[in-house]
């Protein structure tokens, strides 16, 4: 909740952003992207003047971050940043440590609007919610939405002070007993690329047939290309041998639910927790059906209330306990990066995150043509996947750290022979030293 | 509408290569050429330029505190009407420092060029403070063998480092490294010995190459036998 003190306000980190500052760096900037493509070209000033209407009304965003003794914490600034023309790579290191810079930015290029936020401020659902919000002011002062829109219709999200909560504790049970924690996982054998380059492959299918093809599954969208995700990993495996995983550790996928449709919540801050589906490559071939099979059945008994309040729990338990909290800062930054990769990052292979179907209002609709989410770029993990939905376009994009593209053709090959039409946009060609030609 | 023929999928007509396989498309529309379909940038680099202006920031502050202490040691030299040996030397010292700092910073890129300047200026600091009290004593006989035997070694390591075939550079930058100053040392108790006694007497040095040579052989032989995932890991958390 935000604190009100002699001058400026504040608030604390979630529990889940709490990690994010002190492993932030040039290669990992937990920084996500939304974007969306208009109709017709950008303009500047006019986003600039939005940018002015609309951050005053998300409180939420206009903050910097600061230095406590025992945690950072979020100062409410009148700061207004200027929105950039896109000339740097996605989701790239933000220095919002520094003062004076907010830790998110609004960049623009041709058609395209984009939002890039720190995961410290915000989960991809918040994202979503001050973009729909950006893009009503944009589009009005624009003058291709009339006098009659209702700007405010978004004032759910910034009149209230349950932005500000942390849903985690709100719904922390201390009864609740932790779920088992998984353990190392498969990594890909892949080198990294350049610092500062970060390379995003998108796949646009037609979500209509994608729907048509996971129901036909019994399955939903998420699920069935997650299983085909999974495959992608096993067939990849399988043309590699043994040699890149001579112990035999799990592919292990990491699932981001968002828990505001079982927790409700308004708040505007991370509320997600992690699943982690793992095939044990031990046990031999799976077949793509018992892929599917395993996915639901590990679903199935997970999501659910009960259930996902063990995995709160445990992102909570830690917070709370006093050894941790009267750490010094210092320290808490020394200590969090091994934390993270310990916990985190080496016990998954890759992660696969779907914001779901994103639906603008009719009078905004009308003018956007294209919505596509980043990941933020990882060393722990080389490729991440988002995806979202937008009218008739699924956008599944792939976040890479490396220059190899194996797992990005494998898996959209696999979504090609099942007789989905995918388009690829890219902001990299592959270097040739890489990869052999056509194979 | 442009598309793989290896992997099926559709891709902007602009695109002269499979973003997937790098099989490549037919110019079929005449479009690709056409940067105005590009749907990103032709990206920067943000990290470089990030590095850039820190560097410049950290040489700039260095050298005004450089020329400050120069400055300060002058005038009190001037105000106490006589300028002693050891300021004479910490003024030589504070401005090779400057040169040294402004090479290692990579300001001049051609690495031949940079370490000649940087020998040079070794050998010119160890003259000059060597000729403050007026005599040569110690810069021809000691700082001059080691100074060239110092640079030769190095950029001899360097040019069979690069020469080297191994996919995986940066992870024997030890080894060559453990095998460019067990040889440095041997040189250095040479010079040392010669000076000191006129014969020729290795003990350290020659426990040093030994270790040293043991360290690089040991480090090669077990990255060899290392499994691939291992190797690969190694490589992440060593790679610079």
């Amino acid at each position: 909740m935000k604190t009100k003190t002699d001058e400026r306000q504040w608030h604390r980190l979630d529990n889940a952003a709490k990690l994010y500052p002190s492993i932030v760096s040039p290669r990992v900037s937990t920084v996500l992207r939304l974007s969306a493509t208009l109709k017709k070209d950008v303009d500047p000033d006019i986003l600039q003047k939005t940018l002015e209407t609309v951050l005053p009304k998300f409180k939420h965003f206009q903050v910097r971050l600061r230095k406590g003794l025992f945690w950072y914490y979020f100062e409410e600034v009148k700061t207004l940043p200027k929105v950039q023309e896109e000339t740097y790579y996605p989701c790239m290191y933000l220095d919002f440590k520094k003062k004076d810079i907010l830790p998110f930015r609004v960049i623009y290029y041709k058609k395209r609007i984009s939002f890039e936020v720190s995961h410290s401020l915000t989960d991809g659902y918040g994202a979503v919610v001050f973009m729909q919000s950006f893009l009503l002011n944009y589009l009005h002062l624009t003058g291709d939405i009339d006098d009659s829109a209702d700007l405010d219709m978004f004032s759910q999200y910034t009149d209230t002070e349950e932005v500000y909560e942390d849903a985690f504790h709100k719904y922390y049970n201390e009864k609740v007993r932790e779920p088992k924690r998984p353990g190392r996982a498969y990594h890909l054998p892949f080198k990294l690329n350049t610092k500062g380059e970060y390379f995003i492959t998108t796949g646009i299918i037609p979500a209509d047939d994608l729907y048509d093809l996971a129901k036909s599954y019994n399955t939903s969208v998420t699920r069935f290309l997650l299983a085909v995700y999974f495959e992608t990993f096993l067939d990849f495996l399988k043309t590699t041998g043994s040699e890149t995983n001579s112990r035999n550790l799990p592919v292990t996928m990491n699932i981001p639910i968002n828990l505001r449709s079982m927790f409700p919540s308004k708040t505007l801050k991370n509320f997600f927790v992690s699943l982690t589906p793992s095939l044990d490559t031990s046990l031999g071939d799976y077949s793509f059906d018992e892929i599917l099979k395993y996915i639901e059945h590990y679903f199935g008994m997970r999501v659910n209330k009960k259930y996902i309040q063990k995995f709160i729990s445990r992102n909570v338990a830690n917070e709370k306990k006093w050894k941790v909290r009267l750490l010094p800062l210092p320290i808490k930054n020394l200590a969090i990066p091994f934390i993270y990769s310990r916990f985190g990052e080496t016990n998954y292979t890759s992660s696969l995150s779907n914001i779901g179907l994103v639906k603008l209002p009719e009078e905004i609709g009308r003018h956007v043509d294209q919505m596509d989410v980043y990941p933020p770029p990882s060393v722990g993990n080389l490729i991440k996947i988002t995806m979202l939905s937008y009218k008739n376009k699924t956008c599944i994009s792939f976040g890479s750290v490396t220059p190899n593209r194996e797992i990005e053709k494998i898996f959209f090959r696999k979504l090609r022979k099942m007789n989905l039409h995918v388009k690829i946009e890219t902001n990299t060609q592959i270097e040739k030293n890489h990869e052999k030609e056509g194979n | 509408m442009a598309y793989c023929p290896k992997c099926g999928v559709e891709i902007e007509n602009n695109v002269k290569n499979c973003p997937l396989c790098n099989f490549p498309i037919p110019d079929i529309y005449g479009m690709q050429e056409d940067t105005e379909a590009n749907k990103f940038p032709e990206a920067r680099n943000m990290y470089v330029k990030t590095l850039e202006t820190l560097r410049n920031k950290i040489f700039i502050t260095v050298f005004l505190l450089s020329i400050i202490a120069i400055v300060t040691l002058l005038t009190i030299g001037l105000i106490r009407s006589s300028i002693s040996d050891y300021m004479t030397g910490l003024v030589i010292s504070v401005m090779a420092g400057l040169i040294y700092l402004f090479i290692i910073m990579g300001y001049i890129p051609h690495l031949k060029l940079a370490t000649g300047i940087f020998g040079g200026t070794v050998i010119l600091q160890s003259f000059l403070m060597d000729y403050v009290d007026g005599e040569m004593e110690w810069s021809l006989t000691y700082a001059l063998p080691i100074a060239i035997s110092g640079i030769a070694i190095f950029l001899l390591t360097v040019h069979f480092y690069k020469k080297g075939k191994h996919k995986n550079h940066f992870i024997f930058i030890p080894v060559y490294t453990a095998v460019g100053v067990s040889i440095l040392s041997i040189i250095v108790e040479t010079v040392l010995s010669i000076n000191f006694d006129g014969t020729l007497k290795i003990s350290w040095s020659l426990v040093v190459f030994i270790s040293l040579q043991l360290f690089a052989v040991i480090m090669t032989g077990l990255y060899n036998v290392l499994p691939e995932d291992m190797r690969e890991k190694l490589r992440r958390v060593f790679h610079v």
